[in-house]
């Protein structure tokens, strides 16, 4: 489905068709949750980011302009929701012992072992990198996204995302 | 540069246009940087991994967000009813206090007053200018009423006068005795009031 038709869907939403709605949420939905996931680093995080980025376009479809594509402007709710949970998690622990609990993931999504295994690896990786790190490493290598494009995300300079790419990617491969 | 330093640079496109050049000749001609290249692809390339997902939950999440949004709007509805209430509440209890406030009326109830400070004549007379009375609630009438015609005639006129009243109609009213009436009309008219 091209942005055009996204702009098509969100016309008829506004004009009242509300399963317009439904089949924008049904063909971004897993792309909203993949993004939170490696951004919040477990699966009850990225639910609730998923479901408040859901509620949020739902509710702001109409301040939409369409001066950028639909799914960039996605790609900013769901970076800037992982962000304020990520920011409210360090609060939360901050001021108690919450992080002392070990988070159960008997209810993940994710249900083959060996899968959750590799998740887990992943995961562990990504948590190694500081949130702006992070945020740009997922949006250029696994949403493969431009510069230019995270740029407009994120609101940094490109030589600045550039440096964060840089230093996510020597990270990840550990040798910082 | 290390090679892997290199690399990484090149991946991030922090190369300038010439060293990029370069670096992609190198790596056609280079075994070690083509070898360590492919390394480190296939390492990142390892990460972009999603796996296979419970196929309800997603299904699920959709209505999760409907109840979310209903209920959401529902808070809203119940938060607007609960303000209007409060605020209507609010201005019923305002005009009930209003309405009842012995001190803003004309005619005040002399024992109320004057039991709600438990004050008794004699100590208004001792002790209490008409001024001084009005500021605890009292009012003239219930002074006169309780039979307290000790007060001053500039007192009086001060009164009247705030009041906006015709002496002759405000006296006549009260339950004073024909000597007391005379005697303060006399006085009101020896101040050319």
């Amino acid at each position: 489905m091209s942005d055009k038709e996204d702009k098509q869907l969100i016309k008829e939403f506004l004009a009242g068709n509300e399963s317009a709605y439904n089949v924008l949420a049904r063909k971004y939905r897993q792309r909203i949750y993949w993004q939170a996931r490696r951004m919040v680093g477990n699966h009850e995080d990225a639910d609730e980011v998923a479901q408040i980025v859901l509620i949020t376009i739902y509710n702001k479809l109409k301040d939409f302009k369409g001066n950028s594509s639909f799914s960039t402007w996605l790609y900013t709710i769901t970076s800037s929701r992982s962000l304020d949970l990520l920011r409210k998690k360090k609060i939360k622990q901050f001021i108690s012992l919450d992080f002392l609990v070990n988070k159960s993931n008997s209810d993940d999504i994710v249900k083959n072992f060996e899968d959750k295994e590799k998740l887990d690896a992943i995961e562990k990786k990504l948590e190694k990198l500081p949130e702006k790190q992070r945020e740009v490493f997922i949006l250029r290598h696994f949403e493969e996204l431009s510069y230019n494009e995270i740029a407009e995300i994120t609101g940094r300079k490109v030589g600045t995302l550039k440096a964060n790419y840089f230093h996510a990617l020597k990270k990840i491969l550990g040798q910082e | 540069m290390e090679k892997r330093e290199l690399i990484l640079k090149y991946l991030s496109g922090l190369l300038g246009k010439e060293e990029k050049i370069k670096f992609e000749r190198e790596l056609e001609s280079d075994a070690d940087l083509k070898n360590e290249f492919q390394k480190i692809s296939e390492e990142l390339n390892g990460l972009k991994f999603t796996p296979a997902t419970d196929s309800e939950y997603f299904s699920n999440l959709e209505q999760k967000v409907k109840a979310r949004v209903e209920k959401r709007g529902l808070r809203h509805k119940t938060n607007f009813a609960f303000g209007f209430g409060l605020v209507f509440s609010i201005l019923i209890i305002f005009s009930v206090f209003e309405i009842f406030d012995g001190s803003k009326g004309t005619q005040p109830n002399q024992n109320k007053i004057v039991n709600s400070f438990s004050i008794n004549s004699d100590e208004i007379v001792g002790n209490y200018s008409l001024n001084d009375l009005e500021s605890l609630g009292i009012t003239t009438d219930d002074y006169f009423s309780a039979g307290l015609s000790d007060v001053s005639v500039d007192d009086i006129i001060n009164f009247l006068q705030t009041n906006d009243l015709n002496a002759s109609d405000y006296l006549s009213s009260l339950n004073l005795s024909e000597n007391s009436l005379n005697e303060i009309m006399e006085n009101l008219k020896n101040k050319e009031y």
